[in-house]
């Protein structure tokens, strides 16, 4: 789900950094997490907007490129206006459920560099 | 005014790398001048992201971390930093708003305009630009931020402001 080849060659492979940088994503996805969750029925359109635009360049630098471009196109709808469709709020589960994969991801990512 | 709009290429080049993307002060007799950069983000990773490249692009480099727009202003009345970037997506505060106020406070402390470079996600910059911004800001760049533009970006200001 994630590829770390941009953070790796950024730190010249420095697994310090990387460790670093990887503990710093947990209380940004918690926070996105939530907000998602607390407006799952794409009630405030203006929240998820921000929780979306949040992780945007974040996940891109992880690699995370699935859960990246569902952000872009949710992003992109919370742009536009009008109601919101059955399908926009499905597609806002789905990006929830990767984000929560992703942070378990990053979790067995970080136990894996603090065992090195 | 120089827009760095490409978000494709962004990190993906070696160059991009912590050791290969360097900032040189080509400007004349700043061999013991420290510059103050303030980063202004309210995302945590990004400032940490942030320091650590600009830290490793130069040892003449003293970067003050702010959390938050009113953050920033209260530390440039203090420590007038030479660069300021300035995410443009805040709560309370944006990044709108905090050029705004100091661009104002330059006014009344009648300092130089210090150069003021936008970050942003928005991966359209011209989202970002219209005629009110580019009275505040002097530069934008896209996030993930490409390092090697930055480094462009300080060898421009800089230079520019202490020749």
């Amino acid at each position: 789900m994630t590829n770390l080849s941009k953070i790796n060659e950024l730190s010249s492979y420095k697994s310090s950094f990387v460790l670093n940088l990887l503990k710093r994503y947990q209380p940004l996805i918690e926070t996105v997490l939530l907000a998602i969750h607390q407006n799952a029925d794409g009630r405030d359109l203006r929240k998820i907007y921000d929780a979306l635009h949040k992780m945007k360049p974040n996940l891109e630098l992880i690699g995370a490129t699935d859960a990246h471009q569902l952000g872009l196109l949710l992003e992109k709808q919370c742009k536009n206006d009008s109601d919101k469709t059955d399908e926009f709020v499905n597609q806002l589960k789905i990006y929830h459920e990767k984000l929560a994969l992703l942070s378990d991801e990053i979790d067995q990512l970080i136990l894996n560099l603090e065992a090195k | 005014m120089n827009y760095h709009t490409n978000s494709e290429d962004v990190l993906d080049a070696p160059q991009n790398s912590l050791k290969s993307t360097s900032f040189s002060m080509n400007h004349k007799d700043n061999s013991s001048k420290i510059f103050n950069v303030m980063i202004v983000d309210d995302i945590e990773i990004n400032l940490y992201l942030l320091g650590e490249i600009i830290g490793s692009l130069n040892s003449k480099l003293n970067i003050i971390k702010c959390i938050s727009g009113m953050e920033s202003i209260e530390k440039f009345k203090l420590q007038k930093p030479d660069i300021l970037l300035l995410d443009i997506h805040m709560p309370s505060l944006n990044g709108f708003e905090t050029a705004k106020i100091i661009r104002n406070l330059e006014m009344k402390m009648n300092l130089p305009p210090t150069p003021i470079v936008a970050l942003t996600a928005d991966n359209l910059i011209e989202n970002v630009i219209d005629d009110q911004s580019k009275l505040l800001f002097n530069d934008f760049i896209t996030k993930p931020i490409d390092f090697s533009k930055l480094s462009k970006c300080f060898n421009n200001y800089l230079s520019n402001t202490y020749d």
